[in-house]
């Protein structure tokens, strides 16, 4: 069990954070620039991209004194690759099970 | 069976040999056995997977400990050509609050018989698309 990793989607599902993913999806920034975006306190930002992080969608480096933020395209295309095992595996079920039992209403 | 990779969306398609109104029926009440079962968000085990079939209905997991998973949201149901459902990227367990993290992404199965009787079963899930939006 547990093959399945949940962590990105958790970490999609608060809007806050999928917020700030969309935003560095377009402009890696600093936890300041992203405080100053949205209505949130900074602490508040620096654990939203800490699950972020932890959950493979985004990496950070430093600049300077300060971390950088931007999106981890691995961790976007591991959440694709489960979509399409799910329907391939769901579809090919599908398949089997409709055209198996054919016969039990004509 | 097809894939196509688009950047936003995700699509499968399938052709199975069944007439319309059968492979409907079989997708909507049998769920439990088509779904894998190891794409699990619940602690425990899955004991079964329930479909409310109706607009508004929801779609979950139910696990052998009790515990329920709520991952999406039937939004049309109109027998034997649309099904739609909307799926959440935080699924709401029980003991949790609702409508947390409701769903940026969408399932279209669709429909349509052809002189063979065969029906073509497409599902796309198109990420930050809207109801409204989703094309007629």
């Amino acid at each position: 069990m547990l093959t399945y990793q949940g962590a990105g989607w958790n970490a999609l599902g608060d809007p806050t954070r999928r917020a700030i993913f969309e935003r560095l999806a377009g402009r890696p920034s600093a936890v300041g620039e992203l405080a100053t975006a949205f209505p949130v306190s900074r602490p508040a930002v620096s654990q939203h991209l800490k699950v972020l992080k932890e959950a493979g969608l985004v990496t950070d480096r430093p600049e300077g004194n300060r971390r950088i933020y931007q999106v981890d395209p691995g961790g976007l295309q591991a959440m694709r690759a489960e979509l399409d095992r799910f329907w391939t595996q769901a579809l090919a079920n599908f398949k089997e099970i409709v055209e198996q039992d054919a016969g039990e209403d004509a | 069976m097809s894939t196509h990779a688009e950047a936003t969306s995700v699509s499968h398609e399938i052709v199975v040999a069944a007439p319309v109104e059968r492979a409907f029926r079989v997708f909507t009440e049998q769920l439990d056995r088509i779904k894998p079962r190891e794409h699990n968000l619940l602690s425990a085990d899955i004991e079964t997977t329930v479909l409310e079939p109706r607009a508004g209905g929801r779609i979950y997991d139910r696990g052998v400990d009790g515990s329920e998973c709520e991952w999406a949201t039937v939004l049309a149901y109109e027998p034997p050509t649309r099904f739609v459902y909307a799926t959440r990227c935080c699924p709401s367990r029980s003991g949790r609050s609702r409508g947390r993290g409701a769903m940026p992404n969408f399932v279209l199965p669709s429909g349509r018989t052809d002189p063979a009787r065969t029906r073509k079963l497409t599902t796309k899930r198109q990420q930050r698309a809207s109801p409204k939006t989703w094309g007629a």
